[in-house]
């Protein structure tokens, strides 16, 4: 389930020196694309809201799975306290950081793990035929209502048990954004995969499982090569394992790194898109979008 | 034989006849999209792997041979064939869903077929051929990871009825969920309690035995016991005590459920509104 947003009426950009056909100024151009993405969510959520007892069907179901998984590591770390180092608290941690980022990465950003499937399905074509940025537009054209209770899940569960001082909020929520950042990055350079090998979906399904399972279990079960790998390609490190250490003991420099990866993670993914997109041919699909 | 007796055996062949061909169609539907369901067990791949390293360190930490009678290796073992049972569930909870909301279901029951019983049949050819497949990968990653574990001719032998009743179990329950389409706008939310409470609850992630009381208790008397922790404890830890008793709640869960899902169906049918055109 998700949005279709109208262009006919929102996202027009309106900035000085458009209408002489003038490049606009950058803190133009910027503003004119966070007004889009807000209106863009702004339908979403209310198109979302239309079916109301499956939106909250939805988002009670994802709060339900989430909750399930921490019974599992409350029972696990009853019987075995203590996991080389790991408690229970920072499991809860990384199940905080991971459903908040996620909620953010997949649920607002609803088609960031769809993207195989529109490029291989010729979706992009719609996309292509607009004057908006193509990726942005692809990105928030669609809302996840299920990962909203993720957003819900990972702040209620930091609030209730994980000692929310106004210090401690004011970095959840910036690692929130960084390990969703980093998540959005993997995902848009996974999906840009369809570019080349054409029917990727089943591919990228499985690495989007891959990243969300490497994320939420404890770091101490990985070593070597795959703990290498949590660093670099399958970049779980920074959604989970990186933010939890900084809730357990924050380090500035650390804070510094977790930033500088989410720029990177999510510039990298960028790139390969709209390398990706060069290569692509429009399959003369008709879409109808009402 | 009498010509009365020919006619009753025809008709009764006829009747298991219609289902063992959808059973036999939906296994080559099944075994056509064979590498979907391979790439799939990938993901079978990382989990082992995760539970293995999850295992190996708790034991280590512990420093015991032992926990709940499992070894490291039976405990993955465990592992691996209680996720080859539940990655090889079809989900019959979508097909019902969408045939309600889509109005196909009324096709379906006008039709010379009992419709559970149809889905009973394609349920089980999808999920004979993504288990076996699972199986596969599970047994090879085990077998690369942690090696062999003894296996008894009798536990092996034991573990096919269970894993019969399993899916049984399994099927039944996706229909309930199922079914809710006739009521409710969106069964999202019930598939989902319901898949993870077969995960938890039925011992995929943390076998029953090693549940803290008094949990456990409570657990071990829950239908989703007898979906996954069943037969995956009597394959790796036989116990002929063990076997009869999850025989015996298989059966009643069976009875109990298939009859509810029965009235469920009745009920639901009578709200069918068919629109003609």
């Amino acid at each position: 389930m998700g949005g279709i947003v109208t262009d006919s009426t929102i996202g027009q950009a309106t900035v000085p020196g458009a209408d002489r056909g003038l490049r606009a100024p950058t803190t133009g151009r910027v503003r004119a694309h966070l007004r889009f993405v807000g209106q863009a969510l702004t339908v979403n959520f209310q198109i979302g809201l239309e079916y109301r007892a499956s939106f909250i069907s939805q988002v009670l179901g994802m709060l339900a799975n989430d909750t399930m998984w921490i019974l599992f590591w409350v029972l696990y770390f009853q019987r075995f306290p203590v996991l080389q180092g790991w408690g229970i608290n920072d499991v809860l941690t990384q199940w905080a950081i991971t459903a908040a980022a996620f909620g953010l990465a997949v649920g607002l950003c609803g088609n960031s793990n769809q993207i195989a499937r529109i490029i291989a399905g010729g979706e992009l074509d719609y996309y292509l035929a607009l004057p908006k940025n193509v990726l942005l537009h692809l990105l928030v054209s669609s809302m996840n209502l299920a990962a909203l209770g993720d957003i819900l899940f990972g702040w209620g569960l930091f609030i209730a048990f994980l000692h929310p001082t106004p210090e401690r909020i004011v970095l959840f929520g910036a690692l929130a954004v960084c390990s969703a950042a980093v998540m959005l990055g993997f995902l848009i350079a996974v999906g840009s995969l369809a570019f080349w090998l054409g029917n990727a979906e089943g591919l990228t399904m499985q690495l989007f499982n891959g990243i969300i399972t490497f994320s939420t279990y404890p770091s101490p079960l990985f070593h070597g090569l795959v703990k290498g790998i949590l660093f670099t390609a399958v970049p779980a490190w920074f959604i989970s394992h990186q933010p939890t250490l900084l809730l357990r003991a924050f380090d500035p420099a650390g804070l510094l790194l977790e930033a500088a990866m989410a720029v990177v993670v999510l510039t990298v993914g960028i790139a390969i898109f709209y390398r990706g997109l060069r290569r692509y041919e429009s399959g003369n699909l008709l879409v109808l979008r009402a | 034989m009498s010509s009365h007796a020919l006619r009753a055996g025809r008709g009764w062949a006829g009747r298991v006849g219609k289902y063992t061909a959808v059973l036999r169609m939906s296994v080559a539907n099944n075994i056509a999209y064979a590498g979907e369901t391979a790439l799939r067990g990938l993901f079978l791949v990382l989990l082992i792997y995760v539970f293995v390293q999850l295992w190996h360190t708790t034991y280590a930490v512990l420093g015991v041979p032992t926990l709940g009678g499992f070894g490291v290796a039976q405990m993955v073992w465990y592992f691996a064939f209680a996720e080859a049972i539940i990655m090889s569930s079809p989900r019959s909870w979508g097909k019902i869903d969408r045939e309600v909301k889509s109005g196909d279901l009324a096709y379906r029951l006008n039709k010379p077929y009992n419709y559970l019983g149809y889905l009973a049949a394609e349920d089980t050819g999808e999920r004979l051929v993504r288990f076996v497949l699972n199986l596969v990968t599970g047994s090879v990653i085990c077998l690369l990871l942690v090696g062999p574990i003894p296996l008894s001719p009798l536990a092996l032998l034991t573990t096919l009825p269970l894993l019969a009743g399993a899916w049984a179990l399994d099927f039944l329950g996706s229909c309930l969920v199922g079914l809710l389409a006739f009521w409710v706008e969106d069964t999202f939310a019930f598939t989902f309690i319901y898949n993870r409470l077969v995960l938890l609850l039925g011992g995929t992630l943390l076998p029953l035995n090693l549940f803290p009381e008094p949990l456990r208790g409570v657990v071990e008397w829950l239908p989703f016991s007898a979906m996954v922790y069943g037969p995956a404890r009597n394959l790796v830890i036989f116990d002929p005590a063990f076997f009869w008793d999850m025989c015996l709640r298989q059966a009643i869960t069976l009875a109990v459920l298939g009859f509810v899902a029965g009235l469920v169906f009745r009920a639901g049918t009578r709200r069918v509104n068919i629109n003609g055109g």
